[in-house]
């Protein structure tokens, strides 16, 4: 299995120098591209492992809206084009302290766990069908647990966004 | 799969990326010529025959035009724009099965690039993706009016992706895969999946108009407000690849159109089935280049007739309408396939196809 | 095919889930009610408290059946515990939820804020919670808490006009995420060391001893640990405790500081002592070191607080400390302990945010230390109620406190951890001090210092008859417990044995 290793080292690499990136730009519209090249990493490692609906679910969810809606975000608030001020604070060397630790802790545990199979294993890959079944039948109850968080977030959402309606609205004597 | 069957897939594909820029080039022309018959003038017909040659001449234009970058632009992502737009486009047509495959001695030619089991999903990918060429096409340009469009596309694509990925649930809960060949095989032997599942037929013709900014939701490059929307600041063959995107995707969304709902490659029953004629792979292709160019001609026909939406009667119409009733029609479809299968309904129309 | 073949579905239990399916279904009642009509809000509260009574009779059910009939269970696929300590932590939900309910109507009316979908998030937040209970794999655990936090970043950030609520929901939100993140983190390593996600597997697994990767699985407990510690504020993820306690409304913070710790405790309690009881020796020095900072930390920094919010708060990490040390003593009467200071501390803190959100007037202008001077004088029977429940929080006998914290330190005494029954005491005395500080400035400090001007008299506070009902709740089971609490002891006893 030389190819599947190949590649992966391929997308690994191209995802740290995307998620290095990512925190190091100064310009917010590259950094949600770089976000989203990782990502689209993320769902190649997927595919590579035999996840084809999970692969794919991976870029229709966070590259096809997710980053979209925070380019969304972006270009309705500050769509400022250039380096932007003030996206960097004086907690840089602290920050890249605590990420290399935390990287070489996980590093460490998975190559200790991990470490002596090279090969990439690949069982059999679940059909979409299996899956489905799995989510209906075993997984039921945090699948609807989850119909329940996005419903929440959605009332929550459209609560704090909504202007009320006018006769709604009282004098809100607030004073700091 | 040895490298013969590369080989033919290969050319199955070369063959159908032709196909798509010469269709691409008919379209253009006829959106000019058509339009002009339905409003009573002349249209382009100078160059050649009906001046059928009026496309070629413009893409020859566009491709000797100076290559630039504007300086307020981001360079890099200025650039890469055009492609992110082109490339999905194209992608997405690669599961389109446009005809029966067929057998050349012991060889099996699929008249489809890539039969994946999850075609569905991965048209929705490339239909959500495509979004990034005109996004980053508009932030890119260092210009308010492709911003302002920029900002429009995303809203508009993102409300009616979610239109469409619902009108096809129906589709898969009845065909019971994925798989773009699996759906029109389950419509081959029964009827069309348009009969049934009218609503979401319409609502994914609908949505399909909306997620190529068609007219009437070209919202995002309304010319009477935005110049062009988010391509303004280009030119030349940059512009070329964004134009020929938009067409490549009408081709698309007509082509889905015909597979999900109006059989795909099947004719008629009468035609088809009875007299034993779809397995002849060129019949087959017939069907599906009619249907696909009805299709083509409605999308230039609401052009040219239906005057454009405001921006909030677009999005009342995509989350208020059509989203609320696509989702009563995945719960009814759900429902009357599972009261089916337990034999309390009859299987009129079709059975599943699982 | 068909489909009914082809699926095999895990016989549905609904006894299992009654007590969470009542309150997400009262709360998209409510939404429903809002979507056709607009009603008064108080008719959403209504229908919320009914909703929250509801839930706690089928909790009360649960919990009959599970101690009379011993019937604990697994339900749906071991996703979720039936069993003593989830039916009891369900039912303190279901009180946190309808003192919330109580506490909310007239503050937001107040406030002018009142919108009826706050009483639909609320039940969707108490409805994780309550999964959060009886979760027994780390996917409904990381399910539930989203459920509950979601909506609580949501109700931190309600009056959205007042630059301090927004501040606090978004603060919440993001360190929540974060932890989330965190958490995320920790239960893919525990996958990554076991296979399951399912706790009564996992605890299978490793007594099995099969398993390969110890390093991965002490790695994600860590991560775990820490995840959870956000949500009971421990020290040191504490920090965002104060300023989202001080920024959101009142009575939000009064069911955000009941109901999210008892759902991190009973996450935490479920993690470690069904999933990971194997490793017991080493999540205890853990739970040991972060019940010693949450203590002290919690009480030294809350003599420092000028505003009385900031102060509950610090308080709160303080409470969270001494439940955690219940936890980290091993012991059955410890757990025991921690359950019944679960339910005291429930009610002292719901009452005392639902007493200081009265006194804060309109736009909650009056929460510092010094608009509480000569409180008596002013308010004499809010004042007495505040008066009470500091009291109680400090640990005065005739409280619930009191008993909470001697149930507490009496299993930490039996597992012999002679350190920490130490500094509970001290960290007990320290915070007695700041507690009785705020009693002092409501009795014995003039409104104004001498030859400053007396500011106008406010008009006295007026009391909608909930608020009443839930500070009368608060009063008598702070009493009670404090009086004869050997009913709530011998079923927080009853509670601790797990499936």
């Amino acid at each position: 299995m030389v190819g599947p290793n190949i590649a992966f080292w391929i997308i690994a690499l191209v995802m740290a120098y995307a998620g290095v990136r990512l925190v190091t730009t100064r310009n917010v519209v590259h950094a949600a591209l770089y976000l989203m090249i990782v990502l689209a990493g993320t769902a190649a490692i997927f595919l590579l492992l035999g996840a084809e609906f999970l692969g794919w679910t991976q870029v229709l969810v966070y590259i096809g809206a997710i980053v979209v809606l925070f380019l969304f975000g972006v270009m309705l608030t500050r769509a400022t084009y250039g380096e932007s001020k003030g996206l960097d604070n004086d907690q840089r060397v602290l920050a890249a302290t605590v990420a290399v630790i935390v990287f070489l802790v996980f590093a460490g545990a998975m190559w200790k766990a991990f470490g002596a199979s090279t090969e990439i294993v690949l069982e059999k890959s679940t059909t979409v069908s299996e899956l489905g079944r799995d989510l209906m039948t075993n997984w039921v109850l945090p699948f609807e647990a989850v119909s329940l968080v996005l419903l929440a977030s959605l009332i929550g959402a459209i609560t704090l966004a909504r202007r009320d309606d006018p006769e709604h609205v009282r004098d809100r004597g607030v004073e700091r | 799969m040895d490298w013969v069957d590369y080989l033919i897939r290969s050319v199955v594909a070369v063959v159908v990326f032709a196909a798509i820029l010469g269709t691409c080039t008919l379209l253009v022309w006829f959106e000019r010529r058509g339009a002009a018959w339905m409003q009573v003038r002349v249209g382009p017909n100078k160059a050649g025959p009906f001046g059928l040659l009026q496309t070629v001449a413009d893409a020859v234009k566009l491709l000797t035009k100076e290559v630039f970058v504007p300086d307020s632009a981001d360079p890099l992502v200025y650039r890469i724009a055009p492609l992110l737009s082109l490339l999905p486009a194209f992608l997405a047509l690669t599961i389109v099965p446009f005809g029966p495959g067929f057998h050349i001695g012991d060889r099996y030619v699929p008249m489809q690039i890539a039969d994946l089991n999850i075609g569905i999903l991965w048209l929705l990918c490339m239909s959500s993706i495509a979004v990034y060429g005109y996004i980053l096409a508009g932030w890119s340009s260092g210009s308010k009016y492709p911003l302002l469009g920029a900002v429009r596309q995303s809203a508009q694509v993102i409300s009616y992706e979610l239109v469409m990925s619902l009108a096809i649930i129906p589709v898969v809960i009845w065909a019971g895969t994925l798989s773009t060949s699996g759906i029109v095989e389950a419509q081959s032997r029964y009827h069309w999946y348009v009969v049934p599942l009218i609503v979401p037929a319409i609502a994914f013709f609908v949505s399909g108009i909306a997620e190529t900014n068609r007219p009437p939701f070209d919202l995002v490059e309304a010319e009477s407000e935005l110049v062009a929307g988010a391509i303004t600041e280009y030119g030349g063959v940059r512009f070329m690849m964004f134009f020929l995107a938009e067409y490549t995707n009408i081709i698309t969304i007509s082509a889905i159109t015909t597979t999900l709902f109006l059989g795909g490659w099947n004719g008629p029953i009468l035609f088809g089935t009875i007299a034993g004629w779809s397995v002849v792979p060129l019949w087959g292709l017939f069907w599906f280049l009619l249907k696909t160019g009805v299709l083509l001609f409605v999308f230039i026909w609401v052009r040219v007739s239906l005057p454009r939406l405001r921006y909030d009667q677009l999005m009342t119409f995509g989350w208020k309408i059509m989203i609320g009733v696509n989702v009563a029609v995945v719960l009814a479809v759900s429902f009357v396939i599972a009261l089916m299968e337990q034999g309390a309904l009859p299987m009129f129309w079709a059975p599943p196809g699982r | 095919m068909l489909i009914a073949d082809a699926i095999a579905a895990p016989p549905s239990d609904w006894w299992a889930i009654a007590p969470q399916l009542v309150l997400g279904g009262t709360a998209v009642v409510i939404i429903l009610m809002i979507c056709v009509k607009r009603v008064d809000p108080g008719w959403n509260a209504l229908v919320a408290a009914v909703g929250t009574v509801a839930s706690g009779v089928f909790a009360w059910e649960q919990w009959r059946q599970v101690t009379t009939d011993a019937n604990p269970r697994l339900a749906y696929s071991g996703m979720i515990a039936v069993d003593g300590f989830s039916a009891f932590l369900v039912l303190v939900v279901c009180v946190a939820a309808f003192l919330g309910v109580l506490l909310a109507d007239q503050y937001f009316k107040r406030e002018g804020i009142d919108r009826g979908e706050y009483y639909a998030l609320l039940l969707f937040s108490a409805c994780g919670m309550q999964f959060m209970a009886a979760a027994n794999n780390l996917v409904m655990v990381f399910v539930a808490l989203e459920l509950l936090s979601i909506c609580l970043y949501v109700l931190s950030a309600w009056n959205r006009d007042d630059s301090r609520s927004q501040e606090a929901g978004a603060k919440y939100l993001l360190l929540g995420a974060y932890s989330s993140a965190i958490l995320l983190f920790g239960i893919a390593l525990l996958y990554g060391g076991t296979g399951t996600t399912n706790l009564a597997r996992m605890a299978e697994i490793f007594s099995e001893n099969v398993t390969r990767e110890p390093g991965l699985v002490l790695l994600g407990m860590v991560f775990v640990i820490v995840g959870l510690g956000f949500k009971i504020a421990a020290v040191p993820f504490h920090m965002w405790t104060p300023d989202v306690y001080q920024g959101a409304p009142t009575p939000v913070v009064g069911f955000m500081a009941s109901g999210a710790k008892i759902a991190g405790f009973a996450g935490l309690f479920r993690v470690l002592e069904t999933g990971l009881a194997a490793f017991e020796f080493d999540w205890q020095p853990l739970l040991v070191g972060l019940a010693i900072v949450t203590m002290l930390g919690g009480s030294i920094l809350a003599i420092a607080q000028r505003d009385v919010k900031r102060m509950l708060a610090y308080s709160s990490i303080a409470h969270a400390g001494f439940i955690l040390t219940g936890l980290a003593s091993g012991t059955a009467a410890g757990v025991r302990g921690a359950l019944f200071y679960l339910v005291a501390y429930v009610f002292m803190i719901a009452g005392a945010f639902g007493v200081v959100a009265l006194l804060a007037r309109r736009g909650e202008r009056y929460t510092s230390l010094d608009d509480y001077r000569d409180m008596f004088r002013r308010e004499p029977v809010l004042a007495t109620v505040l008066a009470f429940f500091l009291f109680a929080m400090a640990g005065i006998p005739g409280t619930s406190g009191f008993v909470a914290k001697f149930a507490v330190f009496t299993g930490v005494a039996d597992a012999h951890q002679w350190v920490l029954l130490t500094v509970g005491t001290v960290a007990s005395v320290i915070s007695a001090y700041f507690y009785l500080r705020l009693v002092v400035y409501m009795y014995m400090r003039p409104e104004v210092d001498e030859g400053e001007a007396q500011p106008a008299a406010l008009p006295r506070v007026r009391w909608a008859p909930a608020t009443v009902v839930a500070l009368v709740l608060t009063v008598f089971f702070t009493i009670q417990l404090g009086i004869l609490p050997q009913g709530l002891l011998d079923m927080a006893g009853k509670a601790t044995l797990l499936f």
